[in-house]
């Protein structure tokens, strides 16, 4: 979904951005990681795409790893 | 409150919106009325001024909509929230213009208002000069990103071909004003579209930056819709170098006429100008789907930690 809204590479430059600011590498992401790297990644993904879907999309991801919708 | 009831607005979304088939059908309708309108103005030109200027009205009226949610969808203070404001203006200002250039046709009189058309002229120009604000920031954005920028040799040449374009319409400006204004308001025209031709080259160059972030940035509907801005503003400039080149050789052919080569040609110039406002419609829609499509996201209930959630924050 995130791919569908802002495309592959950028996709992952702002993915990659977030898990530099949560202060780790994507191999060594943990579950709990998983919060703040939403958080990080919701300010750069609203500047695109709008803040509702922004909300929607990193509440998904956190879903995805047995996070909570909205929480 | 219960798992069903929670679960059940992303367990079960409602049907998405096919924005592909109402793009498609819009485009295929608009395309239609064009064709009848070449058709009709040989039994009744002011029927077919009506038709032909309701149609680009309504069209335009659409972008602006769409284009002013995509700009509320964004919080105050967003780059993107700024832009899309400034591009909701630009249909709407296309669609003024239109209509204030084609009302002495639609009244029966070749007779045109020069508040209007001042008017008229005045807002492209203003709107032109706000694209390129916009554009600016865009640009700004996708670089705050950290997306890697790499222009291209053909990037250059766009950017050769853009100013060639910017050059031959201000060289045949003169012509364009007379074609567009009459030869009562040329004058008026010419001065006040001058900014208008002016403002367009920043926004082309900045133009061929954006196009080759949304080439990098690897699809999707962002790079899709800032695609279609880009070239309506590419269609734009287009337009208004052969529309004045055009009518620096040939007479302007009013109403029903012979299909000849100024006709062929005028009637080219006004089909590019028609196809813009189609690609600011695309661009808005494809921006919107962006902001408000939400997919399928079904698959969260069967992710295989069986994970619940609310909908509501908690």
């Amino acid at each position: 979904m995130l791919t569908s809204s802002v495309g592959k590479a950028m996709a992952e430059t702002l993915v990659n951005n977030a898990v530099k600011q949560v202060g780790t590498t994507p191999e060594m992401l943990a579950k709990d990681d998983v919060k703040r790297l939403s958080v990080a990644l919701e300010g750069p993904l609203s500047e695109l795409v709008g803040r509702d879907k922004a909300t929607k999309l990193t509440s998904a991801l956190r879903v995805l790893v047995g996070g909570v919708v909205g929480g | 409150m219960t798992a069903q009831s929670t679960t059940a607005p992303f367990a079960t979304p409602k049907e998405p919106m096919n924005w592909g088939t109402r793009r498609s059908l819009v485009g295929v309708l608009y395309l239609a009325i064009q064709f009848s309108v070449l058709i009709i103005v040989h039994h009744s030109e002011q029927i077919a001024s009506i038709l032909e200027s309701s149609c680009f009205v309504g069209l335009g009226a659409a972008a602006t909509v769409l284009a002013f949610r995509n700009a509320r969808s964004f919080a105050p203070g967003q780059t993107a929230r700024r832009a899309w404001t400034f591009i909701a203006i630009m249909p709407m200002a296309d669609a003024v213009a239109y209509a204030a250039f084609t009302m002495g046709d639609v009244l029966g009189t070749h007779s045109r208002s020069a508040i209007l058309i001042g008017i008229a002229t005045a807002l492209l120009s203003v709107t032109r000069i706000m694209a390129t604000v916009a554009f600016v920031g865009i640009v700004r954005l996708y670089r705050k990103t950290g997306l890697h920028l790499y222009l291209r040799a053909r990037d250059y040449l766009a950017m050769v071909l853009v100013t060639a374009l910017e050059v031959i319409a201000l060289l045949f400006s003169s012509s364009g004003a007379r074609a567009s204004g009459g030869p009562e308001l040329q004058s008026l025209v010419l001065w006040l579209s001058i900014p208008l031709v002016i403002a367009l080259a920043p926004c082309s160059v900045l133009g061929v930056i954006i196009w080759r972030y949304t080439t990098i940035m690897g699809g999707g509907l962002v790079a899709k819709a800032w695609r279609a801005n880009l070239l309506y503003g590419a269609a734009w400039l287009t337009y208004i170098a052969l529309n004045a080149v055009v009518a620096y050789f040939f007479v302007v052919p009013q109403g029903a006429v012979p299909v000849t080569l100024p006709y062929v040609l005028f009637v080219g110039a006004d089909w590019i100008l028609k196809g813009s406002e189609y690609l600011i419609f695309l661009g808005a829609s494809y921006q919107y789907e962006a902001c408000t499509g939400i997919g399928d996201l079904s698959y969260v209930s069967e992710s295989p930690s069986g994970a619940e959630f609310s909908t509501e924050a908690t």
